[in-house]
């Protein structure tokens, strides 16, 4: 047994991936070139725009590295996973006669880049269950994981919920070390992947980052973040069993990357708060105990944590309406992408449980908007904000499938579980059932696509998301910005040096009877020939403020037109009427007060089109028609769209 | 040449994992083909544990006795399955079993390192995969068909502006992803303008400015500023790209060989008639 060959790596010592490192653990094959500690050069892309680029991909990958993917039959590979994401076919279950995937997809348009995100928690296990001869291989968890389903998925998962989460003996042995080796292996092959996907050519053409999912799920909430590093300098994989809360995954990316002096550095990517009854963007401080300490943690949440996750395939975190804690009218656009639960409830002030399981009560910090103003009730407290948060979107595809977010090729996101459409449309369930949808993208505004570049502009949170469409969204915020920008050839130029990208807080302003102009303008996805993109039907701003500590949105309709007649027939998917192609406004708050602390964020509208659902179900008539398929409680239409990270005010 | 060592033989790996396996399961269950369950101390202690774990509580003696009757039930069926070799015809043990399999075999074949020849070889009989494709540096000047009713004609109308000596740069709409792009291939370019504008703009002669050419967003005046025609690649350009594939395929290779072995050691029969 002795033919693959393992090193394990004991106590807290980092495990860090450079070229020379890697080819030690890989038995001394001799890998070459990945970069190690190599000098990145700035611009060595033929793309390179010091205005920025934009680039579209997915951030959110579980291949069958995934505990949870695995027990559903997902066998691809990380390797697998890149490859599809640069355009080549993927097989996925059911499983045919031959234990193969009998589905087949394929991306219409490549991706720019994809980070393949596996759950850290139990890679060592999985790995250790499928491995005859080793020490866990035969114990009664390994059996019930290697069963499969639920049962297979509950034996590891259950740990997530714990509050003191052991390894579990039998697999890992008494002190969870056995595990360890399995764990390096299936690390190394994740770091190869990437490596082996990226283009480091002057063309480009594709980014692999590196990454991994922390999966804690305290209280039956969903607390997930996915972890991203600037290079492939990295740490061995911080999870819930060794850190069982946000504060000692930031402390130890802390200590094993940001302060290792190892040419590391990271961000941690929250997401599915709609999942977390209030816990994902509840205030408070651990330990704390003075103002001050509270600020170094607002300050060490808001620099580990710019940007979060507004839309993926288990819903949408931008907004939902009749949640206490926010004055304002509602706003029509926020039923998007909900996934329903038995009973409506609202925490209020005390964050519930049972996210996870789809249960438990529903709270404004489940959302963007509502994290976006406790964070300006914070900075008005502290002087800190922790919560200043961009946007991305992305799958969490549970496939190995990157970026599949066409509603017409929706084929399941979770192996075994929705792999046919009786599944997919049958009554909701936890893993699948109609509230599911393809998830969306990460748009990325970056001077070139690399992995330095990406990563920056992630910190300095000049990203967008979008539903799946590849809408191209810019906004820029400022004091002096000209009114006549959506005219001027020049417009980017001029807006990047009168003004802030997204992302970004306003510079201080002397003079106090100003208000804020912004720049959004947006252009439709241009699709491919068989498939054209839908034109968009409008451009929205989202201001949120404090007025006396009370916290009030408001939606500006800023260019468009949200009765542009344009619909879509869901019998047939035919789109009819028109929208615009492309979408600019100049816009100045009209009722700005330089007392308030405020967001500003853009909102870009599609006009309406079909549902994955409406999609699959064209054409089915008599027996091969789900029931699902005229369920009037399942949405048949969709208006997609793009969210911009946000633009913040702070008082001088 | 290396030397191949009798123990590093995948066939016997085989043959060894097999035979572990079967000892495994007779140690781990003993009389498991026999119609005895024990109940150990030890076993009821890691029941007790284990809900502990689960549930954060010591179980009562009532859920005790439900957690053993739980035990015994499962291991019946477990035992009754394993019975009805309900384990060898699992497609999913099946598979992952196949799956490790075939990595242990791709540790056996020690690959050799490629020298350049190698490398070349494998480039000119691969050229077409690490060509680069042929690309165009373009300005443009856009006519968005939101702002202009009639966006053809308006272009038309900057076309003859040019022409009469009007610099482009002060002409048309602002277009997001900028005026003057830099080398992009026919894919890049469909992905920003849509395909029929890449496949047109391919073709267009350098330096001039061409007539109105559709979008997806209205229509644009295009000049060519550069072309880079299709090349092939030279060794050190892809050198990285090289060595991984050629170590993928040379991987191939060597499981391919070690499989043949293996398939020397079976006999196969292959029955005639019907396709049932």
């Amino acid at each position: 047994m002795s033919a693959v060959t393992f090193r394990v790596w004991g106590g807290i010592l980092p495990w860090i991936a450079t070229g020379s490192l890697l080819a030690l653990v890989a038995g001394g094959c001799g890998d070459d070139d990945d970069g190690g500690g190599a000098p990145v050069e700035q611009g060595r892309c033929i793309d390179f725009n010091p205005l920025r680029n934009v680039y579209f991909g997915d951030l959110h990958v579980h291949t069958t590295y995934s505990f949870d993917a695995q027990v559903f039959d997902v066998s691809t590979t990380p390797e697998q996973a890149y490859r599809f994401a640069k355009g080549e076919e993927l097989k996925l279950p059911p499983l045919g006669s031959d234990g193969q995937g009998t589905q087949t997809l394929r991306l219409q348009r490549p991706l720019d880049f994809a980070a393949v995100t596996d759950h850290s928690e139990f890679i060592g296990e999985v790995e250790a269950c499928t491995t005859p001869g080793s020490f866990g291989y035969d114990s009664e968890s390994c059996q019930t994981f290697r069963a499969g389903g639920s049962l297979g998925q509950t034996v590891f998962g259950i740990s997530t919920v714990e509050e003191s989460p052991m390894r579990l003996a039998d697999v890992c042995g008494e002190d969870g070390s056995a595990c360890r080796p399995f764990a390096g292996e299936v690390w190394r092959r994740t770091i190869d992947a990437a490596n082996a996907a990226y283009d480091r050519s002057e063309n480009c053409q594709f980014t692999a980052m590196i990454g991994y999912e922390y999966t804690a799920n305290t209280n039956v909430s969903t607390l997930h973040r996915n972890v991203l590093f600037r290079n492939d300098h990295v740490p061995f994989p911080t999870s819930y069993i060794e850190q069982p809360t946000p504060q000692g995954l930031w402390r130890e990316l802390e200590a094993t990357c940001l302060e290792a002096g190892i040419d590391c550095d990271v961000l941690a990517i929250p997401h599915n708060s709609n999942e977390s009854n209030g816990n994902m963007f509840y205030v408070e401080y651990p330990g704390a105990t003075s103002l001050d300490e509270e600020r170094v943690q607002a300050e060490r949440r808001r620099d580990l944590e710019p940007v979060m996750e507004v839309y993926q395939h288990k819903g949408d975190s931008e907004c939902m309406n009749g949640l206490s804690g926010i004055v304002g009218a509602p706003d029509e656009l926020c039923g998007f992408e909900k996934r329903p639960r038995a009973v409506f409830e609202d925490c209020g002030e005390v964050p519930g449980s049972g996210g996870v399981a789809g249960g438990g009560c529903y709270s404004r910090l489940d959302f963007l908007r509502g994290a976006l103003l406790a964070g300006l009730q914070e900075d008005a407290r502290l002087g800190v904000n922790p919560y200043r948060l961009g946007v991305i979107a992305s799958t969490d595809t549970h496939n190995g499938a990157p970026g599949s977010v066409e509603e017409q090729d929706f084929i399941g996101h979770r192996g075994s579980t929705d792999d046919t459409l009786d599944k997919r449309l049958g009554p909701a369930q936890r893993r699948s059932g109609p509230s599911f949808s393809p998830g969306g993208l990460a748009g990325i505004w970056a001077e070139e696509n690399t992995r330095e570049s990406l990563f920056d502009a992630l910190r300095r949170r000049e990203v967008f998301g979008t539903s799946g469409p590849r809408i191209a969204v810019r906004f820029f915020g400022g004091w002096q910005l000209e009114e006549d920008l959506c005219a001027d050839p020049e417009m980017i130029a001029k807006a990047d040096r009168d003004g802030v990208p997204m992302g970004s807080v306003l510079p201080q302003e002397r003079s106090s009877d100003i208000a804020p102009t912004f720049l959004v303008t947006a252009m439709k996805d241009a699709g491919t020939e068989a498939r054209p993109g839908a034109d968009l039907q409008r451009l929205q701003i989202i201001k949120g403020w404090i007025t006396d500590g009370e916290a009030h949105q408001q939606v500006f309709d800023v260019a468009g037109d949200p009765n542009n007649g344009a619909s879509v027939d869901s019998g047939t998917c035919e789109r009819v009427g028109t929208g615009a192609a492309s979408l600019c406004s100049v816009w100045t708050d009209p009722d700005f007060d330089p007392t308030q602390h405020a967001f500003y964020y853009a909102r870009v509208i599609e006009n309406p089109s079909c549902r994955w659902n409406a999609y699959s179900c064209l054409g089915l008539t008599g027996e091969e028609r789900p029931e699902g398929c005229d369920d009037p409680e399942v949405a048949k239409t969709v208006q997609e769209r793009a969210w911009t990270s946000p633009i913040w005010y702070r008082p001088g | 040449m290396m030397h191949r060592r009798w123990w590093s033989d995948p066939v016997l790996h085989f043959i060894l994992i097999g035979g572990l396996l079967v000892f495994v399961q007779a140690v781990a269950n003993p009389g498991a083909s026999g119609r005895e369950v024990v109940v150990s101390r030890d076993l009821v202690r890691g029941l007790r544990a284990d809900y502990a774990r689960r549930t954060g509580a010591v179980p009562t003696a009532q859920e005790e006795a439900a957690l053993i009757e739980d035990y015994i039930r499962n291991e019946m069926l477990y035992r009754e399955a394993l019975a009805l070799g309900l384990d060898e015809g699992d497609i999913v043990v099946r598979r992952r079993l196949i799956q490790k399999m075939e990595f242990l075999l791709e540790d056996e074949e020690p690959l050799k390192q490629p020298t350049d020849a190698d490398l070349a070889a494998y480039l000119r009989a691969h050229a077409g995969r690490y060509a680069s494709p042929e690309k165009v540096a373009i300005t443009h000047v856009f006519v968005s068909a939101d702002r202009n009713p009639s966006p053809r004609a308006a272009a038309r109308a900057l076309a003859r502006e040019i022409a009469a000596g009007r610099p482009a740069a002060e002409l048309g709409n602002p277009f997001l992803r900028g005026r003057e792009l830099p080398l992009y291939s026919e894919r890049t370019l469909a992905s920003i303008f849509g395909s029929a504008f890449a496949a047109e703009v391919m073709n267009l002669p350098i330096g001039e400015w061409s007539a109105p050419i559709r979008s997806s967003y209205g229509y644009h005046l295009v000049a060519v500023q550069n072309r880079e025609p299709s090349r092939n690649a030279k060794l050190d350009e892809v050198r990285t790209r090289l060595l991984r594939d050629w170590r993928a395929e040379e991987r191939q290779k060597a499981n391919a060989k070690a499989l043949s072995r293996l398939r020397a050691a079976y006999e196969v029969r292959l029955e005639k008639g019907g396709d049932a």
